[in-house]
């Protein structure tokens, strides 16, 4: 097991080196210069003195082997746009980004097992057809537009929940303040995580309850609720566990549609700026983090499958 | 381990939602939303659009746009300049004090004009002072440029996103724009608010700096709050998390009319909308084929399309926003008329070919229309090729991303029509964006060459007296109706939506209105 994550991390170690130079040089391929670069008003003067303030006058290769050099000692270097260091700007925004894709995923995880695990145990019910239904609707809503409706109803007619940023302006700190600040970008999130997380748990349930040990144990004249919870379910989390695994970075990454319409201030936003301003310090640093959440991700996933099913061995 | 992972979950949560929880003044508060993390410095390069709220409502220039878009006095009290034009005497106000209380000096002046005329700081609108070719301290409280050349405009410049930076506060620092405790945290002005509270992402709050040099301000604070979303900013200022916003998108006006709550108002700006034919090439240049081009377009029916009808027809470069300069009497004027256009492409030598395309020796009356994909450009290019294919011109559409845009076709100058747009200072002065000095390397995205238009520009320059100015203005207004050195489409209309209960705000663009922020006041 040891030697296993030894192993998994090293092969992370790789996959972020390949990960970093494939970006460096798309980014700074791609055409286009730095925003400060280019604006209408910026004169060939100007544009000349950013370049060599910012280093871009030396060949590709020089710029991507200092940027490994300070990397790997933890200098992510400074952004080319604003001129702070790249982790103080990250710093800002990544825990706003986890607070909210964290409890996205919460209200996911939390309404979206129970209601896949009764819609497989209730097939072809009422119940199963309308959650089936929802679960389609919730997947095709656009965000930008289910946002907007709840900000007019919440927000502009009923006046229940703030409509946008992370606090009241003005006010101290709060625990109730931010709870309702975030409410409804959450909402919003989950809706498409919620059906995935649903239909995935139904699917796998149906699959375990017609196995055989299922059979055994209702044989073995076990309440139907033992078989479910202490036999079936356990069982039914692996792919589950692996939808999960698939949007955790998805949410690290952090959502530009609902940040932006929430003025939530978060990762999303960051990475879209920067990329559209060609802010390369930025750009890797944001996909370094985003990378850093697959692979702990994907370790954590498979190492849970053994918790999950101690048949799974790690060699 | 189980309770131990449970605790790094709680810390790690509590952590989340912490934050910054510094209380700042609630009541008399006035937001407005902006698109992005500001950047409280105006000269700083990345300073855009996000910063220029904030950054005029926290800084003073040595003038600012009068209510009537003259210059008026602002750090200076009054300026004399010299009988060549190339000595300007700036005399500052007294007992002016700096957010911290330190007082502002001729100092300050020369240590701001210091990096912005240092063309190795790339400092943000560096081009407009090109012309200061050296700043005096006379003494404590007045101050001397030195131009290269005659600029009346400069009086003007110096009132645009020209803050002035105290020279305290960069003691010691070899990089200004990386002094980021000054530039993205705790700036220091002499403004008539100064930042409270700042929190990244989310919003800035700038409270009132009762030493203001113009009196105590009426209202208590003004935040500025990062919603880059246009919609939501809309619904925002219903619910009232809004006291007024710039509305972008000129259908959504209608939606706002109907409030009795909201005022919705038009300004008219000095920004104005072109095309920009690449004079270097003279079968475009040709003043017969862009007149024909102006002809050809029907700007009414594209400004009442997708513009609401929020626009004004552009005669010329110099708006009717500046009323002490702009003339429409005597210019050459170009209503929509496909056959005035016809006309005058054959006057021009071309002929329809084969398949309706005009030609003349062989070259077919074609080109690539480059424009940004931003705004409504898209639907502007569609429209412009229906329009020119009518006449018999081919349009082909060359639309980029806007970084692209700039850095692969405006820059280089590699186009042969090109779509765009001019934010300027209200000054007749168009120099930058029309002598044939500024075509390789300044605003002339035209290229245009025209030794006449050259002539009156420098001698727009020379004097300083308004009403001479004005005739010289004048005369180069009819100049340009003629020979077209853009082909002009609209001035569009500044459009803001303000809660009634704000009253103050002056009846001119709402970035120069912030210049008077310490008149605002809320009922």
């Amino acid at each position: 097991m040891t030697a296993y994550v030894a192993h998994r991390l090293l092969h992370a170690l790789l996959v972020l080196f390949v990960v970093s130079v494939l970006t460096f040089a798309l980014v700074s391929l791609a055409p286009g210069g730095p925003a400060i670069m280019a604006t209408m008003e910026t004169t060939l003067e100007q544009r000349e003195a950013h370049r060599v303030r910012l280093g871009l006058d030396r060949p590709l290769h020089v710029r991507l082997g200092k940027w490994l050099l300070s990397t790997a000692r933890g200098d992510f270097g400074r952004s080319f746009n604003d001129g702070r260091p790249v982790l103080e700007v990250i710093g800002e925004r990544l825990p706003a980004t986890l607070l909210l894709g964290g409890a996205a995923l919460a209200a996911s995880l939390a309404a979206g097992i129970p209601a896949g695990v009764l819609s497989a145990t209730h097939r072809y019910s009422t119940y199963d057809h309308s959650v089936t239904f929802l679960s389609f609707v919730g997947v095709s809503i656009p965000a930008f537009w289910l946002a907007i409706m709840l900000i007019l109803l919440f927000s502009v007619e009923l006046r229940w929940l703030p409509g946008s940023g992370m606090a009241t302006i003005g006010a101290g700190f709060s625990l109730s303040d931010r709870a309702l600040h975030l409410i409804m970008p959450a909402v919003v999130l989950a809706t498409t995580a919620l059906p995935q997380l649903l239909r995935f748990t139904r699917s796998a349930m149906l699959e375990v309850l017609s196995q055989d040990f299922v059979r055994t144990a209702r044989a073995k004249g076990l309440s139907p609720r033992r078989v479910l919870y202490g036999h079936a379910f356990r069982n039914s989390l692996i792919p589950v566990v692996t939808v999960v695994g698939l949007l955790i970075p998805r949410l690290v990454g952090g959502a530009v549609i609902t940040e932006s319409i929430f003025g939530w201030p978060g990762m999303g936003q960051l990475a879209v700026s920067s990329a559209i301003g060609r802010d390369l310090p930025l750009v890797m640093g944001v996909t370094i983090v985003v990378a850093l959440a697959v692979i702990l991700t994907n370790l954590t996933v498979d190492l849970a499958y053994g918790w999950l099913d101690p048949r799974v061995r790690y060699e | 381990m189980r309770t131990r992972v449970l605790l790094l979950v709680l810390a790690l949560v509590a952590a989340t939602l912490g934050g910054s929880a510094a209380a700042a003044p609630a009541g008399n508060a006035v937001v407005y939303p902006i698109v992005a993390d500001p950047t409280f410095n105006p000269w700083h390069p990345r300073a855009f659009v996000e910063s220029i709220f904030p950054n005029r409502v926290i800084y003073n220039g040595l003038t600012k746009p009068g209510k009537n878009l003259q210059p008026a006095p602002d750090l200076a009290e009054r300026w004399e300049v010299s009988r060549d034009g190339l000595t300007w005497t700036f005399f500052l106000r007294r007992n002016v004090r700096w957010h911290d209380g330190t007082e502002f000096t001729a100092d300050d002046v020369k240590f701001t004009y210091g990096i912005v005329t240092d063309p190795k700081m790339g400092a943000q609108g560096a081009a407009n002072f090109r012309v200061i070719k050296e700043i005096q301290v006379v003494d404590k409280y007045t101050v001397r440029f030195i131009l290269t050349t005659p600029a009346a405009s400069l009086a003007t410049f110096l009132g645009t996103n020209a803050g002035i930076i105290p020279k305290h506060a960069f003691e010691g620092m070899a990089d200004p724009w990386a002094h980021d405790a000054f530039n993205k945290r705790q700036p220091i002005g002499t403004g008539a608010f100064k930042v409270g509270q700042y929190v990244p992402g989310s919003h800035v709050t700038l409270v009132r700096h009762d030493q203001y040099f113009l009196g105590r301000p009426q209202l208590d604070s003004i935040t500025f709050k990062v919603l880059p979303d246009a919609n939501a900013q809309i619904a925002q200022l219903i619910s009232g998390d809004l006291t007024l916003i710039m509305v972008d998108n000129p259908s959504s006006a209608r939606a706002l009319q109907s409030r009795s709550d909201i005022a919705v108002s038009t300004v008219l700006q000095t920004n104005f909308y072109w095309l920009a034919v690449n004079h270097t090439l003279p079968w475009l240049a040709d003043v017969r084929v862009k007149q024909a081009m102006m002809y050809a377009i029907d700007r009414k029916a594209m400004i009442n399309g997708f513009l609401a009808g929020y626009a004004r027809e552009a005669t010329g470069i110099i708006s009717p926003a500046l009323s002490f300069y702009y003339r429409s009497g005597s210019v050459k004027t170009y209503e929509f008329d496909r056959a005035k256009a016809r006309q005058l492409l054959a006057e021009a030598g071309w002929r329809p070919g084969p398949d309706g395309i005009l030609t003349k020796d062989g070259r077919q009356l074609k080109f690539a229309l480059t424009y940004p994909r931003v705004q409504f450009f898209e639907q502007l290019a569609a429209l412009i090729q229906q329009y020119f294919r009518a006449v018999g011109i081919e349009v082909t559409h060359d639309g980029l991303e806007f970084n692209q845009f700039v850095s692969q076709r405006l820059l280089p100058r590699r186009y042969e029509v090109m779509a765009g747009w001019w934010i300027t200072p209200s000054d007749p002065d168009f120099f930058n964006h029309v002598h044939s000095s500024n075509a390789e390397r300044g605003f002339n995205i035209p290229l245009y060459p025209g030794k006449e238009s050259d002539r009156l520009l420098e001698e727009g320059r020379a004097s300083s007296d308004p009403a001479q100015r004005a005739r010289v203005y004048e005369q180069w207004q009819r100049l340009v109706a003629e020979e077209l050195p853009y082909l002009y489409l609209w001035w569009p209309f500044e459009i803001r939506a303000i809660n009634r209960r704000l009253s103050g705000v002056p009846a001119i663009g709402l970035r120069d209105a912030f210049q008077y922020t310490h008149e605002w006041s809320l009922r």
